[in-house]
Order: structure tokens, then sequence, then C-alpha cells
């Protein structure tokens, strides 16, 4: 509403001690996730303190503070709660390793053959996420990469494919060469919809270029496979670097499905 | 702060006034943290407004969002008036020239346009100005009340007070300076995390205001209240120094406009939550395309409060508004707050989550809410006061109009109250739920996936 910017929630860092009650609460806050995630969306309250033991008086204020913080949503009528995006952070770890070793095979393969950064890169709800990093050579910006999807090759993969997520994010210019016209996006989009390769060059960073081809799971487009490094060696005129990633994009879509 | 010492003062009570003043502002506690409950669950431009919606469904909570209104754009009205005043005086006494009605109302109208464009601006903007000099204003004002020695008796007459029962004015000074501490529940859904902000602000807010106003009254129950009343009232021929008499107003009026500033951001969001859900005409709804403020509603409220002005005395130097504006103004506010106290026993039950403690405070709010609006109306009407007791009533007969005139031409738009941001498919961890829309089209729940071989996940 009133186009604001909010900030990801962040738990206060000033107590950093654990101690005393705390890890009782950080047990009854897991308690009550797992609660809503067995009851199911629109779990209320009252059940949630059922379901966990916990009194009532606790598990409301527990429950606002974990809708406050993002773990939760209330559900419309304000009865009920949901699991919040939040959650997902928590599942991170464990996905990442999840990637499979023929997966993981694939992507060392065009490590050897580029000198790049090469990473594997799975479409969040809302950011980039890393799924397979690169060991040798740095992912620089990454924060920044995984939240402006408008200026690198990877976020525009993920916007063509996610169109929606084009209404929540801000065209901000990160070089003069960043596209921060919404029209001129939209556009660029609808060609890198149906294209094998997406490369992007000093919008970003100057001097700094990317290529991204889809990542494909059951055939449909879940990540991007990367590659980044200087303007002056990465481009789409280098043959070999560009046949390496579209052979790499065809073995991962091969390994990743099912039958 | 001033209003209170010139009321007590005026009325020549002690410590019975102390205590009234800490009962008004424990009674505004309990309705913060009734409101707060709301604030926890919910973030809504309508504050109180979408709270009682929630309660008590639209027709209470079109009284109670119509009374606050009324009440913000009143309270701007009688501040931007104040400062034209002062501005005017300064102007005079610098000048040694009298100003014309027709240049006082132009400053006035210059100062509304003024506090409209900061507004405008930004709130984020505006909330500093308004930080700054309330600190400043509220700094000058304890140092003049230190200053007071209750050797010093006042040289001159001070103005004396009359009209409603001793009681009822101390508690009306207090409502009228207490009135607002809810506004920072209208600017949840532009503020970091509002959810935990927001509750803590609600009773934060007047229990700080309230330690001022006991501040104040206890100045004056101790006879220290002469420099600063002196200074207020007389200026520089009370044998109060130049600088500090021109510090004063200077800091006074500075904090009138950041009133009015605060009146102003309140109001407009309301506004703009009644435009969004077709309540109020959908203009009201428009934001600026670069601030992001709702600057149609911005102008709305200005030019009613400057459209108001004339409602104020100015001529009356204890109170800028006779017996009937001020019980326009407080009944307007103390309605929404006994509302809001009714409003969050009902929700909580409904969404099953009421506890003895929040029942308690509810029924202190209502309770204490009802029983002033019904100790005053009925000590006014047996004054026979009936111009009074119209005005007070003015918040109920308009919101009344309002309805009739919304049930008979746009009875669907009724169903619509209560707007607040509630939850976007975003942030619901995928494959948790998807977000089920009544037949308007609005979120109603969230559903189970159907198909959970659907969900993929690696996406997610």
């Amino acid at each position: 509403m009133l186009g604001r910017e909010r900030a990801q929630p962040q738990l206060q860092r000033s107590d950093t001690t654990f101690g005393g009650q705390q890890p009782k609460a950080v047990g009854k806050a897991f308690a009550m996730l797992e609660a809503v995630a067995a009851i199911g969306p629109g779990a209320t309250a009252r059940s949630i303190s059922a379901w966990t033991s916990i009194p009532p008086a606790t598990c409301y204020r527990m429950l606002n503070f974990l809708v406050a913080e993002g773990f939760l949503v209330r559900v419309p009528d304000l009865s009920g709660f949901a699991l919040g995006t939040r959650t997902a952070e928590l599942a991170h770890a464990a996905s990442s390793s999840s990637v499979g070793d023929r997966i993981k095979s694939v992507v060392a393969g065009v490590r050897d053959q580029v000198r790049f950064a090469v990473n594997l890169l799975a479409f969040d709800s809302t950011r980039l996420r890393v799924l397979d990093r690169d060991p040798d050579h740095e992912f620089l910006d990454e924060a920044d990469t995984m939240r402006y999807l408008h200026a690198s090759a990877p976020g525009k993969l993920m916007l063509a494919h996610r169109p929606e997520l084009l209404e929540t994010i801000s065209l901000l210019p990160l070089t003069a060469n960043t596209i921060v016209r919404i029209d001129l996006l939209r556009a660029q989009l609808e060609t890198i919809a149906g294209a094998d390769i997406v490369a992007e060059c000093d919008e970003f960073r100057i001097g700094r270029s990317s290529l991204a081809v889809p990542y494909l799971r059951n055939h449909r487009v879940v990540g991007a496979l990367t590659m980044s490094g200087p303007s002056s060696r990465l481009s789409m005129e280098d043959g070999r670097t560009v046949s390496a990633i579209l052979a790499a994009a065809e073995a991962l879509a091969d390994a990743s499905t099912d039958g | 702060m001033i209003s209170v010492a010139v009321v007590l003062t005026g009325l020549g009570s002690g410590w019975s006034a102390v205590a009234s003043i800490v009962a008004a502002t424990l009674v505004a506690v309990v309705i913060g943290s009734c409101a707060g409950q709301f604030a926890r669950r919910m973030t809504a431009s309508g504050s109180l407004y979408a709270f009682v919606a929630q309660g008590l469904g639209p027709r209470f909570a079109l009284v109670a969002g119509g009374g606050l209104l009324l009440g913000y754009v009143m309270i701007m009205s009688g501040m931007l008036v104040r400062t034209a005043d002062s501005l005017t005086a300064g102007y005079s006494y610098s000048t040694a020239l009298p100003m014309t009605s027709v240049e006082t109302s132009a400053t006035l109208v210059a100062v509304a346009a003024a506090i409209c464009a900061c507004a405008v601006r930004g709130v984020r903007f505006a909330t500093r100005v308004i930080l700054g000099v309330e600190l400043l204003s509220i700094a000058l004002i304890i140092v003049l009340l230190l200053q007071g020695s209750p050797d010093v008796a006042p040289q001159l007459p001070l103005p004396g007070v009359d009209g409603a029962p001793p009681f009822a004015v101390v508690v009306l000074a207090t409502i009228a300076a207490l009135a607002g501490f809810e506004s920072a529940a209208h600017l949840g859904p532009e503020a970091k995390n509002p959810m935990r902000v927001v509750p803590r602000v609600l009773v934060a807010a007047p229990a700080l205001v309230g330690a001022l106003l006991v501040v104040s009254a206890v100045a004056v129950a101790t006879g220290r209240t002469g420099t600063l009343l002196q200074a207020y009232f007389y200026g520089t021929s009370s044998g109060v120094g130049t600088p500090l008499v021109a510090a004063l107003h200077i800091s006074l009026t500075c904090s009138w406009c950041a009133c009015a500033l605060g009146c102003i951001n309140a109001a407009s969001r309301l506004l703009y939550s009644m435009g969004i859900e077709g309540v109020a005409p959908r203009a009201t709804s428009k934001v600026h395309n670069r601030f992001r403020t709702p600057f149609v509603a911005m102008i709305v409220v200005t030019s009613v409060a400057v459209l108001s002005a004339p409602l104020f005395d100015t001529d009356n130097p204890v109170w800028e508004r006779s017996l009937p504006t001020r019980l326009l103004v407080d009944f307007a506010f103390v309605i929404a707050y006994g509302l809001v106290s009714v409003a969050v026993i009902v929700f909580l039950r409904r969404i099953d989550e009421l506890q003895a403690r929040v029942a308690i405070l509810g029924a202190i709010g209502a309770g204490a809410s009802g029983g002033f609006v019904v100790y005053l109306a009925i000590g006014v009407a047996a004054e026979g006061d009936w111009a009074a007791l119209a005005a007070g009533a003015s918040t109920l007969v308009l919101t009344g109009i309002w309805l009739i005139v919304l049930l008979g031409f746009r009875p669907a738009k009724l169903h619509s109250i209560g707007v607040f941001d509630s939850v976007e498919s975003s942030q619901i961890l995928p494959g948790a739920g998807v977000i089920a829309v009544d037949a308007a089209g609005r979120p109603a729940s969230i559903d189970p996936i159907p198909e959970a071989g659907e969900v993929d996940d690696v996406g997610s």
C-alpha cells in the first residue's frame, strides 16, 4: 500500500546471549511452525495451542511474533495461520545439498572448460538462490545479483519466466547501461522467454558481463546456470564458451528429468 | 501542556487534578493496548476505523472512522487558527502595524498550504520535522516550568474557565491533549515491521504524553506555572524578558504546525482507505507519482480544515475552542476509542484468541469512554446548553447521514469497509497453501494445494 519499501524483517541482533528461557522459547517456536505445517493452512491459534500443548497466552504472543517476522502469515479473515515465505529460508541449506550428483558433475564439467565463475542458481519465490557454488571463482556481488533481477542475465531469465515478479521489483539504474524503462525491459524479457541463452553486458557492473541458460527440471524452468566474468573476455562472440554452456543446459535438463 | 496548565490554573485545582490526569492517561494507555491487539494482527491505513470494522462490522466502523476524520480535521483547523494568530501577533509586535483580518486569513491559508506541501513531500520528512520541533518546544516549556518559583505570584490575572463541571473540564483538556495517540497506526502500512512497532507506539504514545501532562499538572499544584503563563498571556508586559517570550511563542507556533502536520498525515491515510473502499470519493485514494503519498486526500483535508477555521474563537485566550467545538472534537475521538475497546473483545472472540486480560482491558476502555460521554452529555443537558449537546452529537449525526446515503446509493460499498494489508501470495511458503478469493475478488482464505504432485521442489 502506498508503494512502501519494506525491508526484509530482521531479528534484533543486540541479544547475543542464549540462555534462561530462550532455548525453550525456540523449541516452542519450532513446534508451532511444525503444528501449522501439520494442521495445514488456516490452523487457528487455539488448535496450534492444543497441538503443541503450549498455554494459549504464550502461544498467541509467540504466534504474533512469528507473523511479524514473516515465518507465519495470517489467513485473510485473520482467524488462522499458514506458513510464510521466511520458513523457506530454514530449508535452504537442506535443499541446496539435495542437488543430485549428476547435476553437480554437469556443472563441474562446465567449470573445467571455462575460466569464469560458473554457478547454478534456483528461482526462489522472489529471489535467486545459489544451488551449486563455484569453488574456485568468487561469485562477485552475489547479494546484489540475487536482488536486482532486472540487471543480470540469470535475473532477466527469472523475470522472463516469472513475469509477475516485475510488479514487485524497483528498476534501479546500477550502471548507465541498466535498462530502467519498464516497456524496454518487457520487450527484452519477451525475447528472452523464448531464447536458449541470455547475455548481459555492463548492465550490472561496468566491465562485467554474464551469460545464463535455463535450468529445466521436468520441462519446467526452475533456475539458471550462469557464467560471469570480465566483459572483455566473456561475450556471445566466444563460440566455445557459448556452446559449452548451451550443452550444459541440455545435460542439466536430461539429468533432472524423471523417467 | 500549556492548555492543561492554563485550565488547571484557571480552575484553581491542585492535586485532585493531577489524579484526574493520571486516571485519564491510564485509560488512554488501556485503549492504546486494545488497539495494539489489532495492530499485532493486521496492518491498515484506516487504523481504528479498520480495527472496528473487524470487530463490530461496517456500520460502527463508519462511526469510528467518521469520528476520527472529524476530530483530526477539527484539531488541524484549530492549530491553523492558533498558528495564523500567533504569526499575526508576532508581525504586529515587530512592525507595530496591526494586521487586517484579510491578511490574517491569508496567513492561515499560506500556513495550511505549507503544511500540506510538507505532508505531500513524504511521511519520513514530515515526522522528522514534527519530532525536532516538538522536542525543542517541550524542552523549553519544561525549563520554564522548572524556573517558575512559587514566590513569583502572577502579577496579572489569568483568564478563568467557565462552562462544564471542573472534573470534566480537566478530563476534556487531557483528552484534547492525548487525542491522536492512535495516529501512528495509520502509518503502519508504510512502516518497517509494523506488527511489532505499531502496538508499542500505541501504548508508549499516550503514556509519554500523559507523563508530560502530569508534569504540567504537578507544576500547577506546586505553583510553578507563573512564569510560563505570564509569558504566554501577557508577553513582555508581564516582566518576562523579550528573548524568552519570543522563544516561547516561536516554539509553540512551531509545535502547533507540527500538530497540524500530524493530523493531516493521519486524516489523509484514513480518507485514503475510505477512498480505496469506495466509501469516500475514489479520487481520495490517488497517490502522488513521485512521493507515494495520498495527495488528493491531503488537499481535501487541508481545505476542510481551512474552511472550518471560523468555528474557532480567537478572542478567547484560554481555549481556541468554545465548549461546543470542544465537545465536538472530544466526543468524536472518545466514541472511536470506546468502539475499538468493544471491537477488540468481539474480534478476538471471533478468531478464538480472547484472553481474560484483554477482555478486562476492553471493558475498562469501553466503560470509561462510554461513561465519560454519558456523564458530560447529561451535565451539559442539565445546564441547558443545547448547542454544546448538538455539537457533541455531530459525529453520530454526520456518520448516520453518511450511512443512510451509502445504504441508499452504494450499499455494496459498505461491505468493503475495513481494508487492510492482507496476506499476498508471495508471503506464503510456496506449496503451503493458495489464497482463495470470494465472489467480490477479495482474499477470503488460504486453502491447501489440491494436488501435492504438482509442487516443484527446487523452484520454491
